[in-house]
């Protein structure tokens, strides 16, 4: 195994790729109990339009099947259901689908040989009968209805759908209530078939573990299970046009407070370092709207807002997408004063190096949070982000020459508001 | 890892220390026997306190000194705790290794600002940042609701008896908070700081002088002794007490409320984990096997013990016009367990699940902390007793337990089909 030393976190991370293309991560850390294993698909909900494996035309699945896939997973063909299986070992297990990816994980301090053998099994023998798949419709409406009734989601799905015009991410995850109604067995293991070949799958390792122990184990795991072989995987490109597909929307549910998300969608230039882009755009939105900006003082004085204004930079697809979200009746009001702040985005150089400060501590913090440094993990090796690098070094060259050089890369004229208001 | 406990002058001092950890944390817990007309000045006040001070006076000046202690975390909360309600204030910090050899004698000076030098002005506290954190709080008491599990759980805990604690308000209630005055605030501020019960927490990698550092820095005349956090019900029902209210959601929320009678320590400890695991613990309970797998009503159900206020409830998320069919089948379950129908092997399989647990718990600090603290108040026995005591529970125990079970109140929070 590759040995990549994470000076920053105190600890050392090793690489392994198989033969069948599974790619297998492990830090050890060996002075506490616990151990997480997290086995990854590079197969979120965005996949909704591609070609088979073994076929010739594009298909388009239902939205939503990424999570159902997710959800069938959890039934085998032997019965032995998987939350049995790492229960008797005293380990918690779940799943979850985003936009882009799907987990299964077990975490726990028992039998991790065992239960890491076991991950890989339950994950590489889908089973989808007709019948388990109308009963679980059912289930999925429900937890479909408790996203809707959440305002979080709402604002989040509601805002999304009018952010895009045709990239997928419109979608909400789990899908429309009907599209979950009209899956097929057939779109299951399209999917399966597309999305879980070994060489689309990462598998993350954190915890108190022996490395060759894990590594033995997963290879000769592996080795015994033949796949198809795996053509390039073909999915439909987007042309996602600049402007957005609608810029206001309100929409009333039982809430007491409206709640406002806003996004801004700036295309990026395919040169551009999109994580130092979204690095330096996140310095630029603690300093002018966090908690220690004078701006958000001002907010509270002028009884605008009580609470904080919650800010994010994502890339998605080809944009850049910054959001503000909040709570306050005063939303047109903080929209404006957002939109104002937005026309400077000078900071000083005492800023920067807060701001920098700020995230050497927290790496600090993740070296001790090894399950969350896992998911960070899980992150940078979905979006193919350089995970070798040493953190502090990466943070303490950050400039103020190069922050404005990225600041001039970014501009607000495209934008979509979603409201929620009270019944 | 070791753990000591000091009576203070007017206070304990519990340490624990231990070099596996990169950051530290302190806790401050001021504690005195809960009184419904109290809750909402005593919540304001955790919120001021931490929102301004004598030199920091706004929230921005405070986050900025937060910034400057290397990411000092600082989370607060009014904890009701059986019969007793806790302000809870923890600081978290990197230590010294990471930032400077002072940082732990930094952040008891912040510690000791924000208690000892609050932002008064003539005898009361200061307008501005006492109006500020007033809309805050009246924005936090009518949002509350809009959280239908938390709406759902207090109307059943209301409708099951409105005089325990547990029905309170942690958030407070608005006209109390419109009513509170910068005098009446000050005033109960001086005697939660002298009179309430105070505990203070250490854990991570410091060594003895941390004692004459907290000493300089607390010192009050107080020493009360707690008493039971428990709850002890008297008031038990002979039929099911039925309520239902409407809200114009998709998803409807079930909830059983059951009051625990006459528990041993043994058994609240215990046998009640194991019970509301067979029943709605996980995946392979009961309940989610019948409710959910079975019958594909619901998306989630589960059990849960509030073992401080001795009530076990059971919650779902389903349509309304499933609801007397779910209700059904949970009394079934129920009374299946009475009747010893369940295999001894789940048995087996939660003590291995609670012993993983007390396993894991020492890989955090802020666990550790909580099992401390949760040592000092609820008098539970140490890691290695309760492995050991989980390991006598045995299937009669199980039903002689499931026995004590009824159903005292079910609500209903219907949604618009």
């Amino acid at each position: 195994m590759e040995e990549i030393n994470l000076t920053q976190y105190e600890l050392k991370l090793y690489f392994a790729k198989l033969e069948n293309g599974l790619e297998l991560y492990v830090i050890p850390k060996n002075d506490i109990n616990n151990v997480t294993a997290t086995l990854v698909s590079k197969y979120g909900s965005n996949k909704i339009e591609f070609i088979p494996n073994n076929k010739k035309e594009y298909i388009k699945v239902p939205t939503g099947v990424a999570h159902f896939l997710e959800h069938k997973m959890f039934e085998q063909e032997d019965g032995l259901d998987p939350f049995e299986f790492f229960t008797n070992n005293g380990v918690d297990c779940n799943a979850s689908t985003n936009y882009d990816v799907t987990s299964y994980y077990f975490s726990g301090t028992n039998k991790y040989e065992e239960n890491l053998n076991y991950l890989l099994d339950y994950v590489q023998s889908p089973y989808f009968v007709k019948e388990s798949i109308e009963k679980e419709k059912g289930i999925i409406t429900q937890e479909l209805k408790m996203y809707l009734d959440d305002p979080a989601w709402a604002l989040n799905d509601g805002l999304f759908k009018n952010t895009f015009n045709v990239f997928p991410q419109k979608n909400p995850i789990g899908g429309s209530i009907e599209d979950v109604n009209s899956t097929t067995v057939e779109d299951l293991y399209n999917c399966y078939n597309t999305f879980y070949h070994p060489s689309n799958l990462f598998l993350v390792v954190v915890g108190n573990v022996d490395k060759d122990t894990v590594f033995n184990l997963v290879k000769e795991n592996q080795d015994k299970k033949t796949f198809e072989t795996q053509k390039e995987i073909v999915t439909k490109e987007y042309n996602e046009e600049e402007h957005v597909a609608l810029v206001y929307e309100e929409k009333k549910m039982e809430v007491v407070i409206p709640k406002f998300s806003k996004n801004y969608k700036i295309k990026i230039n395919k040169e551009t370092d999109k994580e130092k882009l979204r690095k330096y755009t996140n310095y630029m939105l603690k300093t002018k709207f966090g908690e220690t900006s004078l701006f958000l003082e001002k907010l509270k004085e002028k009884k605008y807002i009580n609470t904080n204004i919650d800010f994010s930079v994502d890339d998605i697809s080809d944009y850049l997408i910054i959001n503000f979200e909040g709570e306050t009746p005063k939303y047109n009001e903080v929209l404006k004063e957002i939109e104002n702040e937005l026309k400077d985005l000078t900071i000083s150089i005492g800023d920067l190096e807060r701001r920098k400060k700020m995230s050497r501590a927290s790496i600090v913090y993740l070296g001790d949070q090894v399950i969350a440094l896992g998911s960070k993990l899980i992150g940078k090796v979905t979006f193919n982000i350089d995970y070798k690098r040493d953190e502090v070094k990466y943070i303490n060259d950050l400039n103020i020459n190069e922050y404005k050089d990225y600041m001039k890369l970014i501009n607000f004229v495209n934008h979509s508001t979603f409201i929620i208001l009270p019944k | 890892m070791d753990y000591k406990k000091y009576k203070q002058e007017g206070y304990n001092l519990h340490i624990i220390t231990t070099d596996k950890f990169k950051y530290n944390m302190i806790r401050i817990n001021f504690k005195r026997k809960v009184v419904k007309e109290e809750i909402t000045k005593r919540v304001f006040l955790l919120s001021l306190l931490i929102n301004s001070c004598e030199k920091y006076k706004t929230e921005r000046l405070m986050e900025i000194k937060t910034e400057d202690l290397y990411g000092l975390i600082f989370h607060n909360e009014q904890i009701i705790s059986g019969n007793y309600n806790i302000a809870q204030f923890t600081f978290t910090y990197l230590n010294e290794r990471y930032t400077e050899p002072t940082i732990t004698s930094d952040v008891l000076d912040f510690i000791h600002e924000i208690f000892y030098k609050p932002n008064i002005e003539k005898g009361m506290f200061e307008e501005k940042s006492f109006e500020l954190t007033k809309s805050l709080g009246i924005e936090a008491i009518k949002s509350a609701d809009e959280d239908n599990n938390y709406y759902s759980l207090m109307r059943l805990f209301n409708a099951m008896d409105d005089t325990i604690p547990v029905s309170f308000r942690s958030e407070g209630y608005l006209e109390e908070l419109k009513q509170l005055s910068r005098e009446d605030l000050y005033q109960y501020y001086l005697s939660m700081i002298e009179e309430d019960i105070l505990d203070i927490f250490v854990i991570g990698n410091v060594d003895d002088s941390i004692k004459s550092e907290i000493n300089k820095r607390f010192k009050r005349k107080n020493n009360e002794i707690s008493e039971s956090h428990f709850i002890t019900h008297t008031d038990f029902r002979n039929e099911i007490k039925e309520v239902k209210d409407k809200k114009d959601i998709q998803q409807s929320k079930l909830i059983m409320g059951i009051k625990l009678k006459n528990l041993s320590f043994y058994q609240r400890e215990y046998v009640s984990v194991v019970y509301s695991y067979i029943l709605g613990g996980g995946p392979e309970s009961k309940l989610f096997k019948t409710v959910r797998t079975n019958n594909s009503l619901c998306y989630y159900i589960r059990s849960s013990i509030l073992k401080v206020s001795n009530i076990l409830t059971i919650q779902a998320g389903i349509s309304a016009k499933d609801y007397q069919k779910t209700v059904d089948l949970i009394k079934n379950e129920i009374e299946s367990i009475k009747q010893g129908d369940f295999a001894k092997e789940e048995i087996e399989k939660v003590k291995t699940i609670y012993k993983a647990g007390v396993a894991e718990l020492l890989d955090s600090p802020r666990s550790i902390l909580n099992n401390y603290n949760s040592i000092e108040y609820l008098k539970l026995d140490d890691l290695e007793t309760r492995v050991k005591e989980m390991e006598k529970v045995t299937y009669e125990d199980v039903i002689e337990y499931a026995n004590t079970i009824n159903i005292d109140t079910i609500y209903l929070l219907e949604g618009e089909e």
